[in-house]
């Protein structure tokens, strides 16, 4: 605190998130100073070198625990391991959105910084003792996530995606500065560990409305039913690119920053939040699940797919065992592969006239690109949860700590639910495979970083699906180590 | 289980191995390879059969295991007991014959779905192949999802067909959901046990009783059961073998006959030792058992097509199996399996022979075939008669044993329904399908040539090859005639100690002496079966007068209809809702988002027992000037919100900014109201300079209900929050809320330790350095995209000029 000098341990735990956030600025300054305008893709280059930069740092910490600036910042396993889910959320987003920016006529070259200050904030989130901290970094998170929403300034889907996320954000927003209050009027702290002391004394009323208040906030930043009415049309108005970046990397900054509030800092309040978060939970999956089943547009259908998922998670955050944190880490981990691949091969079917993301657009796809196609079918089967892919893996450990913890109709439900998806998720993988092509075949182009990107993630996805173990000890000692 | 030595073998993964990298490899070369894949797939088969047959014999068992998730004990186990090793052998040896014949088959069939239908092929084979030889639940549980999957993809092969895909949906649908309840009961049963491992619970009397003793193990058992009714078409689960019907004939024979829907009595087999003694186990499995052998039975001989009463009796067989594990009678189930896996098999085969020859499967078109396709007629004859359990077949063996059983075990008589019944209804049963066995033998070999059935007449759906003319693999009836042959010589074996002998081999359970033997000795279960084949010859001959009884069980509700209209309608519920809810309305968004607010806090104070009456803090406390800005505060934002331009309401918007800066003077802290009123400031300077770019402002006029909507959401909202606040504020709320001043609090640390008098300064540069250096950070960033943003105006406006 104030007696100890700035030290290592301080300079070490904002490294990863403050080098990502310098090299956003430097590549900001890059693509606005430069004598010649440079290209877009001399910016995508440089910001790949800030997430370089920051994945370098966090592996370099990897193993540490230790919480600095008075508590309020944690350096340990939850913490680098949500980075590495951001860095690589950001760093595809960024290969992925090379070319199809342009090709929709957006030369924007700051969507390339904003989504390395956009990555910042959610590792501030990620790291987050602190309300205050948490509150911080879901600002920096968001505000760069309006702007890259409306990215697409000439497309009304583009604008309107920001506006919709903006207003309802600043509601959200509002709802945790109450929030932050009732704890800090209650127990007179806003670190976790402040919090945790003044628990006992702290008057029952502020802390139930604490937690809701909470609770509303950070399930709008995850997309939880009944907070979620703004992701379908969000999602489908913003850049494909940037969907995958809200529902791969701010989905999992709040989670994280919802494994560590609940979890460990209002752990001894688990009585309040549990029961809340099983019924929410439970509402999440069913209401993302029956709603994707209708969706004529794939895009919507994975935007519904992932309040679906969001509910899965929720599920193991409500159970609240260690076993179930570790869980719930793994989980976001497998979740990114998949839906950054699914998201990538829509980005794929973009041309320059017409994004092709209707289930119709989908059939044939098989004859006409087999190779996407096949990777598009490993994405769904992980999504679907089927064997031996990471999908399954995920959703097999939060199951299995559901069940470990005696929640037995919480495990039962979830496989319901994980039923109900399959059946949307094969429709799409039925008309690539089985339907025959409906018009002419689009003028695709190609683009080899987004090529890589899909390889990448489709390697991943099947990787940690047939060698889940690596993950899953990674997970489980990143939650064990949660600096308490 | 039988006190084997375990050696260690790694024959085992790689029996299991070949068949899915000739799966990969077909799916990816398939083009290119043509009607080679078939050969390689064939070749598989034998070569994984031919492994698994060279494994040591009765009194080691082999087994390979490496760690696969240590974190919670799974292992890739593989152990090949002898009814794990039968089944494997069963699966290998038919996929053998299968991919043999569907060589010549499928030879016209559509080039671009070949490679796909051979990956299946292979990819079921293998996974199949996984489920016998699994010793882990896990394992077991990711192969069982495998064949689901796979068998999609086989069940759809005429994917341009809309009843192919609907049918291989359903039977998706079905199974996979009873997978991933099976799951569940998998963990159920690691939970309990503390183990994955088969042959560790099932070799370890502590572990079983203590399953037995829990209270999850009803739980458990009921999920497991989930899983295997699904698979194997048990009632009330039964209706979509049929509908899987619309996949070629030789996927029908391997799936729907020989291998897939056996799992579900395999997995039986495997869980007899571990939850046969719950008090649940008989009741359930042998009521379901008896329900869809019956059903199936009467069913079948309602059909008129060829593959549509095959569907039907495998349907009334897996009932039996079950009724068969009801009654622990694990001595015969491996017998039981290969005797119908051979006659089914066979009339499977045979039935597509039928349908490419004569470009139908119905009975009621089809006779007198036997001249022109000699030796199916053979074939069909010779698997017809086990299947009517008639001597010397193999189906005469069995059948006498399981009367036997029937009629000595134990468990039969403790059933609430008694023995008597369970007797006459399998006897029913028997009688029904050895009707259907002549129905569909003589239907189709015997009698006239009937109109229809002949070449180019009308053309069958599925039939999509001419008749063996072609070239590509073996004579279709190779295969048929095989399997069909397997069940005679097993039969006349029976005259010897051999099948005796394989029966006790291979059974999940061994019993020494297991009797089974061609030569009947004269008692009860002899006089049975003559009795009922009796009875078949008459319902036979009877079959016209039959036919016309009104077919009352599932006529007007058919239960795959139910299923679908069921998943049809939670889609129009989606629908429904998601367009009423999800309509794009922001308002809408913004008012579900505020009234859950209410509704979660509301709920939550309730459950805690709080209500108005908790309020500790009164209004009077409030000096008169703090009332006087509460009430401008109102007033301020009534006008913000009503405001019709840009500039009334950013006015009125700083309004209410300066009037919360004046309530701190209320709390008479001077450094937050300075700070409070710099920032308002600066920022409605900022909005008025924004304002100059910005357009005219779009007026919406709401309609009255809208108003009031909105006027009643804003209410609730804020009277609940206003409630949630006051009640916060308990005098030890109070007390807390001085926290900042008490020794260790902010304020104090900020004099003592930060050394500064101005508290605000020192938390901002000091005690929250890391907020105020992220702050600092935003701040740099927006003013360098402003600057970026100027600069490209600027860049535009002189590119502008310059063109």
């Amino acid at each position: 605190m104030i007696q100890v000098p700035f030290g290592t341990a301080e300079w070490q735990s904002i490294a990863p998130f403050s080098l990502v956030a310098i090299g956003g600025m430097i590549a900001l300054l890059w693509a606005v100073f430069a004598e010649e305008r440079p290209g877009t893709t001399s910016v995508m280059w440089m910001s790949q070198a800030g997430l370089a930069a920051g994945l370098v740092a966090t592996i370099a910490l990897l193993g540490s625990e230790k919480a600095s600036f008075g508590g309020t910042f944690a350096l340990d396993g939850v913490s680098l391991l949500a980075n590495l889910v951001f860095l690589l959320s950001a760093s595809m987003t960024l290969f992925m959105a090379q070319g199809h920016l342009e090709s929709m006529g957006v030369r924007a070259r700051e969507f390339y910084p904003l989504v390395l200050f956009a990555t910042a904030g959610m590792m501030i989130m990620g790291a987050a003792r602190d309300l205050v901290i948490l509150f911080l970094g879901i600002e920096v998170m968001s505000l760069a996530a309006y702007v890259l929403a409306g990215i697409h300034r000439r497309d009304p889907g583009s604008t309107e995606a920001a506006l919709k996320y903006f207003v309802l954000g600043a509601f959200a927003t509002c709802f945790l500065l109450y929030g932050i209050a009732a704890f800090y009027g209650a127990t007179g702290a806003t670190s976790y560990d402040g919090i945790r002391a003044g628990l006992a004394s702290a008057p029952r009323a502020a802390l139930i409305g604490g937690v809701a208040l909470l609770v509303v906030a950070l399930g709008f930043k995850a997309a939880i039913v009944p907070f979620q009415a703004w992701t379908p049309d969000v999602y489908q108005g913003a850049p494909t690119a940037v969907t995958a970046l809200m529902s791969v990397g701010v989905k999992a900054a709040a989670f994280v920053g919802i494994t560590r509030l609940f979890l460990d800092g209002l752990g001894p309040l688990h009585q309040d939040w549990q029961r809340i978060f099983w019924v929410l939970a439970v509402l999440t999956m069913t209401v993302g699940n029956v709603f994707a089943l209708v969706q004529g547009n794939v895009k919507r259908m994975l935007a519904y797919s992932s309040i679906a998922h969001a509910g899965y998670l929720l599920a193991g955050v409500a159970v609240g065992t260690s076993r179930a944190g570790g869980a719930v880490l793994l989980y976001l981990f497998t979740y990114a592969f998949m839906t950054l691949g699914a998201f990538g091969v829509l980005i794929a079917l973009g041309t320059g006239e017409k994004p092709n993301d209707d289930l119709d657009d989908l059939r044939g796809l098989a004859d006409r690109r087999p190779l996407l196609a096949g990777a598009m079918t490993i994405f769904l089967l992980s999504l679907t949860g089927i064997p031996p892919l990471a999908g399954f893996v995920g959703k097999f450990y939060v199951v299995e700590s559901a069940v470990n913890a005696g929640w037995f109709w919480l495990a039962i439900l979830l496989v319901l639910n994980s039923a109900i998806a399959a059946y949307y998720y094969l429709a799409v993988i039925v008309a690539m495979w089985m339907r025959d092509p409906i018009g002419d075949e689009p003028a695709w182009e190609s683009r080899p970083y987004l090529a890589a990107a899909l390889l990448a993630a489709t390697v991943g996805t099947v990787l940690v699906g047939l060698f889940p173990s690596g993950t899953l000890d990674f997970a489980r000692h990143a939650f064990a180590s949660i600096v308490r | 289980m039988a006190p084997h030595s375990t050696i260690p073998s790694n024959v085992l993964p790689a029996a299991l191995a070949l068949p899915f990298a000739v799966a990969a490899l077909a799916a990816l070369l398939g083009r290119r390879l043509g009607a080679v894949a078939g050969w390689i797939v064939a070749a598989a088969a034998a070569g994984s059969f031919l492994l698994l047959l060279d494994l040591p014999g009765h009194d080691a068992v082999a087994s390979f295991r490496v760690p696969w998730l240590p974190e919670i004990g799974v292992d890739f186990a593989l152990r090949a007991d002898p009814f794990g090793r039968f089944f494997a052998l069963l699966v290998s040896g038919v996929g053998f014959f299968v991919a043999l014949y569907a060589i010549s088959y499928m030879a016209d069939g559509d080039e671009r779905r070949m490679p796909r239908f051979w990956g299946a092929l292979a990819a079921f084979m293998g996974a199949m192949l996984g489920i016998a030889l699994s010793d882990d639940l896990l394992l077991l549980f990711l192969f069982w999802e495998i064949t689901s999957l796979s068998s999609f993809l086989l069940i759809g092969h005429h994917d341009d067909e809309p009843a192919a895909r609907a049918g291989a949906l359903l039977a998706l649908q079905v199974t996979a959901l009873g997978g991933l309840v099976l799951a569940v009961g998998v963990l159920l049963v690691a939970q309990v046990t503390g183990t994955f491992s088969i042959s560790g619970i099932a070799g370890d009397p502590a572990r079983i009783q203590a399953l037995l003793d829990s209270p999850l193990a009803p739980g458990a058992l009921g999920c497991i059961l989930v899983g295997v009714f699904t698979k194997s078409a048990q009632f009330p689960f039964h209706f979509w073998l049929p509908r899987a019907m619309v996949a070629p004939t030789p996927v029908s024979a391997y799936l729907h006959a020989a291998t897939m829907v056996k799992a579900g009595p395999f997995l039986l087999g495997r869980m007899l030792p571990v939850f046969g003694q719950l008090p649940m186990w008989t009741p359930v499995l042998a009521t379901v058992g008896l329900v869809t052998m019956l059903l199936g039975a009467w069913k079948a001989f309602r059909e008129t097509d060829l593959k549509a009463i095959l569907a039907r009796t495998t349907g009334s067989t897996l009932g039996f199996l079950t009724l068969l594990y009801g009654f622990g009678a694990a001595e015969q189930d491996a017998l039981q399996m290969l005797n119908h896996a051979l006659y089914k098999g066979a009339l499977f085969l045979v039935a597509g022979i039928v349908d490419h020859h004569a470009h139908t499967r119905d009975l009621r078109r089809l006779g007198g075939l036997r001249r022109e396709l000699p030796l199916p007629f053979l074939a069909a004859v010779l698997a017809g008669l086990s299947m009517a359990g008639v001597p010397p077949l193999l189906g005469f063996l069995v059948k006498e044993s399981f009367y036997d059983e029937l009629l000595h075990s134990d468990a039969v008589s403790g059933f609430a329904l008694g023995r008597g019944f369970v007797v006459a209804a399998c006897v029913l049963a028997n009688v029904f399908v050895a009707a259907v066995a002549a129905k569909f033998v003589i239907g189709t070999f015997l009698g006239e040539r009937r109109e229809g059935a002949s070449r180019g007449g009308h053309h069958a759906p599925h039939a999509h090859v001419d008749d063996g003319a072609r070239p590509a693999g073996p004579p279709l009836w190779v295969s048929p005639l095989a399997l069909a042959l397997g069940a005679l010589a097993l039969g006349l074996l029976g005259a010897t100690d051999f099948t005796g002998h394989l029966a006790e081999a291979i059974a999940s359970r061994r019993s020494h002496p297991f009797h089974v033997s061609l030569i009947p000795t004269p008692g009860l279960p002899l006089w049975l079966s003559m009795g009922g084949m009796a009875m078949a010859v008459a319902l036979y001959l009877a079959r016209g007068r039959m036919g016309r009884i009104p077919d009352l069980v599932e006529t007007h509700h058919r239960p795959d209809r139910l299923w679908e209209r069921m998943v049809a309608s939670l889609a129009v519920l989606g629908e429904e809702v998601s367009m009423r809810w999800q309509n794009g309305s922001l308002r809408r968004y913004l008012a579900a988002t505020l009234l859950s607010v209410p509704v979660l806090a509301g709920l939550a104070l309730a459950r805690a027992g709080l209500s108005h009456r908790d309020v500790v803090v009164s209004l009077s406390e409030l000096p008169w000037f703090g009332l006087f800005l509460c009430v401008l505060l109102g007033i301020a934002t009534m006008i913000a919100v009503t405001a019709t331009t840009r500039l009334q309401a950013s006015i009125a918007t700083t309004t209410v900014g300066f009037i919360v800066s004046m309530l701190f003077v209320v709390y008479r802290s001077p450094d937050i109201l300075l700070t409070q009123i710099l920032i308002e400031t600066v920022s409605t300077i900022f909005v008025l300079l924004v304002l100059l770019f910005m357009p005219g402002f779009p007026r919406r006029d709401m309609s009255a209900p809208g108003h009031l909507g909105a006027i009643a959401v804003a209410t609730v909202f804020s009277l609940v929050v206003t409630l949630l606040l006051l009640l916060s504020m308990t005098p030890g709320l109070r007390e807390n809320a001085n926290i900042a001043v008490r020794p260790g609090g902010l304020l104090s640390l900020a004099l003592e330790k930060g050394g500064g008098a101005n508290a605000v300064n020192v938390i901002i540069v000091d005690i929250r350095s890391l907020d105020t250096n992220g702050e600092i950070t935003v701040l740099v960033a927006v003013g360098l995209c402003v600057y970026a943003l100027l600069r490209a105006r600027r860049a535009r406006s002189e590119g502008g000029a310059g063109a």
